[in-house]
């Protein structure tokens, strides 16, 4: 895996090599923003989704209770109904008489629930009209009949009539539920398929940026890290002595210009360390030319200065006859000229 | 008795008889004034003591020395080099190569004379 990554980061580097490093880190750091903002705001758009979904259900319920509520009523209508008639009891009556009272709230509170859904408001409707008729068509005149004939509003004509009524009713209520629960079905199929699609998306878009990020490390790693590893162990053997040390000039633009210079330098280094060389090499020459001329002049005057003071030394301690002595003084004056001619021209030199 | 033989070498004629009016009477004197004729004057004469010129025509007088080294009957030959280069490194490299005094010039005919003696002086006497 290692081989992987230093192919894949030696082929980012060169793809990048022209651009400064600091455009690559930029652009990188961007596009890794863009990426991770993108991921999180599919996030936040599935949680929105999920949401929706849930306010949808809790709708849903909120309709649905209130149509249960309503059943309840019409349960209560009608039973009150059925037992006054059957009973003369007149609790049922006062019964019936809540059960009237109530249903302009129930179906307040329905057609408010209903309002934003066309068909769910034109069921609701349907199903108060039918109410309407019962209660009034129905149900407040077998009141009076009954008081008049309990008999007739016992036949079973009006019995099947009222049934008819309930049934209606009943299957307005069914209707109304059914397609609350068909409608909240859809609802949530659609959130839940949003919410899974913008799951979906954020993941990709999360594996996408952790790629990137990968690839990214890889990048600073090949394109920096190792260019500066390089430099590093470079300046290492410079600082070692080996100024003929060169490093490969490419990379990104702030590289190139670090390897650059620091060729620059160690060529400059190189350089002056030749010169120093030569300079030296030329004041050992100069200083070896310089003992060999004192050791060549000392030389030639300790030869007549030998001769000067040892003939004037034995002239002084010893006894010579006159003829030896005037030799020895012969000596001794031509040594001497001869030193002042030596000295003549080395002065002259 | 035959008086000692002491071989003079240096290619100033001056100071040769300076050499030898340095030292009297009492020895008997072979000169040579270049390095080939010290060495065959060594090997003829057989000296009792040399006296040696470092600078002389025809090379140095250490390689003079070197040869009287080589031979076995000159090796223990008392060899004095007397120099006018007086530097420490010619010092030393006149007894690496087997000197047995040195003497800087000018030289001190009386220093000559006792070194000489001494040199000639039978051991423990």
């Amino acid at each position: 895996m290692p081989g992987v990554f230093e192919r894949l980061g030696e082929r980012l580097s060169r793809r990048t090599g022209s651009l400064p490093l600091l455009s690559h880190l930029l652009i990188g750091s961007a596009v890794l923003a863009v990426l991770v903002g993108a991921a999180f705001a599919l996030a936040l758009l599935a949680m929105s989704d999920l949401r929706s979904s849930t306010n949808a259900q809790a709708h849903s319920k909120d309709v649905s209770r209130a149509t249960l509520e309503l059943e309840s009523v019409v349960n209560q209508l009608d039973s009150s109904l059925r037992g006054y008639v059957n009973s003369g009891n007149p609790i049922y009556l006062g019964q019936w008489r809540a059960g009237r009272s109530s249903l302009p709230t129930v179906f307040a509170a329905l057609n408010k629930l209903v309002a934003s859904e066309p068909v769910q408001a034109a069921q609701a409707q349907k199903l108060a009209t039918d109410t309407t008729a019962y209660v009034n068509d129905y149900g407040v005149p077998l009141i009076p009949i009954f008081n008049v004939n309990p008999k007739v509003a016992r036949s079973s004509d009006l019995a099947r009539q009222g049934l008819y009524y309930i049934n209606t009713i009943r299957g307005d209520l069914s209707n109304l539920l059914a397609g609350e629960d068909r409608s909240a079905s859809e609802r949530e199929a659609i959130a839940k398929r949003e919410a899974s699609r913008a799951v979906s998306s954020g993941i990709a878009a999360l594996i996408l940026a952790a790629s990137l990020l990968l690839l990214f490390g890889i990048f600073v790693a090949h394109g920096v890290v190792r260019p500066v590893r390089t430099v590093a162990a470079g300046a290492s053997r410079v600082a070692a002595g080996d100024l003929s040390t060169r490093l490969p000039e490419q990379g990104a633009a702030e590289l190139h210009e670090l390897t650059e210079a620091f060729n620059a330098m160690a060529r400059s280094l190189e350089h002056g360390k030749r010169e120093l060389e030569a300079q030296n090499e030329q004041l050992r020459q100069s200083e070896r030319l310089k003992s060999e001329l004192v050791s060549i002049v000392s030389h030639e005057l300790r030869t007549p200065l030998s001769g000067i003071l040892g003939y004037s030394s034995l002239l002084l301690k010893r006894e010579f006859d006159e003829e030896d002595a005037r030799r020895y003084l012969e000596v001794i004056n031509s040594q001497g000229q001869r030193l002042s001619s030596l000295v003549e021209e080395f002065l002259d030199v | 008795m035959a008086p000692p033989t002491i071989l003079i070498c240096d290619d100033e004629p001056t100071l040769r008889e300076l050499m030898r009016v340095s030292l009297g009477d009492g020895y008997s004197f072979a000169e040579a004034a270049d390095v080939a004729e010290a060495i065959e004057l060594a090997n003829t004469v057989h000296p009792d003591l040399v006296l040696l010129d470092v600078m002389m025509p025809g090379g140095t007088g250490l390689s003079v020395l070197e040869h009287l080294r080589s031979v076995p009957a000159l090796q223990d030959v008392p060899v004095v080099v007397i120099s006018a280069f007086t530097a420490d490194r010619d010092h030393l490299a006149a007894y690496d190569a087997g000197a047995n005094g040195f003497l800087k010039k000018p030289f001190d005919p009386d220093e000559l004379e006792r070194v000489v003696q001494e040199l000639l002086a039978p051991a423990g006497g």
